[in-house]
Formats: C-alpha cells, sequence, structure tokens
C-alpha cells in the first residue's frame, strides 16, 4: 500500500543546473560562464503585486469561470451529472468554496521561499516521505504538501490539502504545519492532520498519538487548543475556533494508515471524494441531493472499494460498475 | 510569522499530474479543472502581468485562456503539455491585448523595471546592478529575450517554451546560450567590480 520511493518531490523551477545541462555549451568553462550569467540574472523584476492581488483575482476569475461552466456544462448529455465538486453541492457552498480557494492561496505565501519543493501524491497510492530534521510523514492520496529551506532554523511545511500522518523528530525548534486555515505546532511526537478545503464542512482535523500538539487558527492565532495524546481538535473553516472533538473509535483517524476507511457523519459528498482519491476512481451520484445525506462507514479492512460501496449503499442507494469507476443512484423511495 | 523574503508563488505540480488532469478535462471533469486553475493561476496571473504590466488586463487575458480552454476541453491533447498550452493561451492572449492598447514594440514591456518600492536590504550597488541588468536584458533581440525569459523567470523547460514559441526545443536551447552570451559580455564590466 505504501510507496517506499517518495520520488514525486520536484524541484519546482528549472534551476540553473538543469538548464545548462540542457545547452549545448562548447565546453565545461564555458558552461560555468554561462552559469554566472545566469546568477547575475535574478533581480530582472523589481517591486511584483502583493500575495492578496493573487488570491483576490484567482477568486474573481473563478466566479466568472463557474458561470461559464455552468451554461454550457456536460449535464445535457447525461441524466448523471459529474456532482462530486464542491462548487456544484449547493449555492452557499460555492462560496465556502470559494473561500476556502482563498485561503489555500493565503497559505502559499506563508512557508515558501528560495527553494520550494512540492509534492503531490497521486490518487490510489500512498506515500512515506522523510524530511532533511528526520521527521516522517505518511501521505494519504491526493494529499499536496510543500516546503522550502526546512532544517535551516525552521521546520515549516504546508498541507495545502489532504491527510498526513506526522512522526516529528524531537527538536527544539518547532515544528509548524500550515494548513488553509490552522497551525499545528508541535516539539515532537506522532499525530494525524486532515485538511481538505473543498469538504461539505470543512476544517483542519488534529488527532494525537503521542505527545502533544497545538493548533491554532490562522485568523487568531492566539485561538490556541492544546491536543495531548489520544485526543483530537477540529478547527472548522466556518468558525475558525478550535475545539476538541469525540471520536467513535480512539484510533478511527488514523486508520488509513492500515488500510482502513473509517468516517463517521461524513456527506455522501466527502465519502466518494475520499474513496475517488483512494482508489483512483471517479464516482458519478444522482440525484445530487444524495450527496448531502450523512452516513458512517466503518471499515477496517475493506478488499476494495466496492466492498465500501455496498455497505454505503445497503438499502438506500444502487450502484453499478463502470469503466474507471461507479455510478450510483439513491432509491427513489427514500 | 510570516517571512521576510519575497512573496513566492507555488511552483505548478510535477508534469504526470498535468498528464492527470488533461485526460480528465478533455471528459469534462469539472473537479480537474478547479485543480488545474488552483495550480496555475497564480504563476499565470503573474506572468500576465508581467507581460501587460497591468493588473485589470492580467485578470482579463488568464480568465479568458481558462474560459478558452474550458471551451476547447474536449479537443486537448494529453500527450502535449497542458502548462505550455496554458503559457501560450496567456501568451497570445496578452500580446492582443498589448496590441489592443497600441504598446506595438517590445515583447516585455518596461514596467517594474523603475525601482519605484527598493526593498531597504537592497544596497545602492545592487540597485545600480539590476537596473544595468535590465538595460542589458532589454537590449537583446526580441525572440532571443522571450526565450530567455521564459526559461530563467517562468521556468519553462526548453520543450515547454518550444510549444510557446512554435520553435523546435533546439532553437530554444540556441536563443537562450546566445542570450547568456550576449549578457555575459554586457555585464562583464559589472561583474569585475569589488562588490560586497
Amino acid at each position: 500500500m505504501i510507496d517506499p520511493t517518495p520520488n514525486s518531490s520536484k524541484k519546482p523551477y528549472a534551476n540553473p543546473t538543469d538548464i545548462l545541462a540542457a545547452f549545448e555549451a562548447d565546453t565545461t568553462e564555458e558552461t560555468a560562464l554561462l552559469q554566472d550569467v545566469w546568477d547575475l540574472t535574478e533581480g530582472y523584476y523589481g517591486q511584483e503585486p502583493e500575495p492578496l492581488w493573487y488570491q483576490e483575482t484567482g477568486v474573481e476569475i473563478w466566479q466568472h469561470l463557474q458561470v461559464a461552466m455552468q451554461r454550457g456544462s456536460p449535464e445535457k448529455r447525461s441524466p448523471l451529472r459529474l456532482i462530486i465538486s464542491p462548487w456544484k453541492v449547493s449555492r452557499p457552498m460555492r462560496y465556502a468554496a470559494m473561500a476556502a480557494c482563498i485561503a489555500v492561496l493565503l497559505a502559499i505565501g506563508l512557508v515558501l521561499s528560495d527553494n520550494p519543493t512540492s509534492i503531490t501524491v497521486p490518487y490510489g497510492e500512498q506515500l512515506v516521505h522523510e524530511l532533511p530534521d528526520g521527521s516522517t510523514l505518511r501521505l494519504n492520496s491526493g494529499a499536496r504538501i510543500s516546503y522550502d529551506d526546512f532544517g535551516n532554523g525552521n521546520r515549516d511545511l504546508r498541507l495545502v490539502n489532504g491527510e498526513v500522518f506526522f512522526d516529528v523528530a524531537e527538536s527544539a525548534t518547532p515544528f509548524r504545519i500550515y494548513t488553509f486555515n490552522g497551525i499545528v505546532t508541535v516539539l515532537g511526537t506522532t499525530f494525524n492532520v486532515r485538511a481538505w478545503s473543498h469538504e461539505t464542512e470543512a476544517a483542519t482535523d488534529v488527532s494525537v498519538q503521542t505527545g502533544t500538539v497545538k493548533l491554532a487558527s490562522r485568523k487568531n492565532l492566539d485561538d490556541v487548543i492544546v491536543i495531548t495524546a489520544g485526543h483530537a481538535a477540529r478547527l472548522a473553516a466556518t468558525t475558525n475556533t478550535p475545539v476538541t472533538v469525540e471520536m467513535a473509535e480512539p484510533d478511527q483517524a488514523i486508520s488509513w494508515l492500515s488500510g482502513g476507511f473509517k468516517y463517521s457523519n461524513h456527506t455522501i459528498g466527502d465519502i466518494m471524494d475520499e474513496l475517488e482519491r483512494r482508489y483512483d476512481l471517479r464516482i458519478k451520484v444522482s440525484p445530487k441531493e444524495f450527496l448531502n445525506v450523512r452516513k458512517g462507514i466503518l471499515k477496517e479492512n475493506p478488499a476494495n472499494a466496492e466492498e465500501i460501496i455496498r455497505d454505503i449503499c445497503e438499502l438506500t442507494c444502487v450502484y453499478h460498475s463502470v469503466p474507471g469507476g461507479y455510478v450510483i443512484a439513491q432509491h427513489e423511495n427514500e | 510569522m510570516v517571512k521576510s523574503s519575497a512573496y513566492e508563488i507555488a511552483p505548478p505540480p510535477q508534469d504526470s499530474v498535468f498528464v492527470r488532469w488533461s485526460t480528465l478535462i478533455r471528459a469534462s471533469d469539472q473537479r480537474a479543472f478547479s485543480e488545474l486553475f488552483e495550480a496555475m493561476h497564480p504563476v499565470l496571473l503573474r506572468y500576465a502581468w508581467r507581460f501587460t504590466g497591468e493588473r485589470e488586463a492580467a485578470r482579463d487575458v488568464v480568465q479568458d485562456a481558462f474560459l478558452k480552454l474550458w471551451q476547447i476541453r474536449e479537443t486537448v491533447d494529453p500527450s502535449r503539455s497542458l502548462k505550455a498550452l496554458l503559457y501560450t493561451m496567456v501568451r497570445n492572449l496578452a500580446l492582443n491585448s498589448k496590441r489592443a492598447a497600441q504598446h506595438t514594440n517590445g515583447v516585455f514591456p518596461e514596467h517594474g523595471l523603475v525601482d519605484s518600492t527598493p526593498s531597504v536590504d537592497q544596497t545602492v550597488q545592487a540597485k545600480m546592478l539590476n537596473a544595468h541588468l535590465r538595460q542589458c536584458i532589454n537590449a537583446l533581440p526580441r525572440r532571443r529575450r522571450e526565450a530567455f525569459m521564459l526559461s530563467r523567470y517562468e521556468g519553462l523547460s526548453h520543450s515547454e517554451i518550444a510549444q510557446v514559441m512554435g520553435l523546435t526545443p533546439r532553437t530554444v536551447n540556441t536563443h537562450i546560450v546566445l542570450a547568456l552570451k550576449d549578457l555575459r559580455k554586457r555585464l562583464g564590466t559589472l561583474q569585475s567590480d569589488p562588490s560586497p
């Protein structure tokens, strides 16, 4: 299940060595000279727009795009709509999704600087990634993290989206995780963080296995909650105040590490999103109202996605498999 | 909490992610499209802003590019770089918008080149170097300068630049090497100065 080769990390911008390797320069001496020029040309652009402009403009453009996409949406051709997308759930949700979008962008500016590394886990896969300080991350399907000069006096990283289990090496330097709405601070411990900004009830969920972890709101850094081993806390996008939560089962939050699929009291839409990521599937659900119905699913060790869908549906829906995924329809009498 | 270093935009993901997005967007997958937008709009906005020198124009250009991509989604070829396709659309739209605004000469404008708000830690010498650098880069032949800048400042690969500019990767290489050689000559005088 876990891919031991974290090879999806990649330097984002072509660095001079890569570029110069691509050059057909005459001599190595010449390559070195060209490298100097490359380094010297760094300061071409002076003052660039401030981060807020990128965020606000992004939201503005996305609003326009959504209108255009709804107009020419594929639903006319198919009776089943591809609804598992944040902006299709309901109108208020669209704005929540946009708000989440801003929050994600906000996060971008905080952790990155000179040499950012970013990792995106492909659907259907999980990864183990070791950080320079010896901390180990286990990333669930679809998760995206990034960090820059990690270890040089800081241990900050950004969980852009997704779920990661952290085993943080002990150190005097605080280890900080920036999610779309929260900041998780630790000194050395093991815990799970889940933060999907486009979920119906988007939140940063932290579940601690050993040690102590702090969860703060990005909106108000003084709004902090301390989470001890065996406990969990949630920072919802709507309230932005961290609160402790009771888990149905103590190890529910980390069941994914051992192949489990456990989500209590989530909407069908969010559970289907999770299934799509975990098993690299596409799932169509109809009618769209069914996406907001709440369900709980606690599978210790499902053999495949179908076993989970079968359990979810039971008496409420029918499903059939199609190439690359499933089509689910709610029973009409429900 | 915020670092003092300049704001850095999150880099685009690896190529395999773009291939996946291409395939899904071809099939009208709106979520893949939203993921693409989330990942790419900051770099494209920056590119468009550098190109047009105006925020309004940059916004319109990026919006039109994504709109067009959605309209032609069924014709997207997953074997070609989706990232380069977006850059191409932004570039061409930005060129048109500049033509409409009657700024016909020069691919990259002179905006941002005048350091109206220099950063505090910049020494006088560094400022002079940057001013000189801009002069040198702006003096390059138009196509050569564009190839160099796409490589140096937008981080595109040779093959992506080739797709954007309609050249072969080999020609792109020649352009960039010649640009660097040219810049080396022009910058040579400053390089030999003792700088702190």
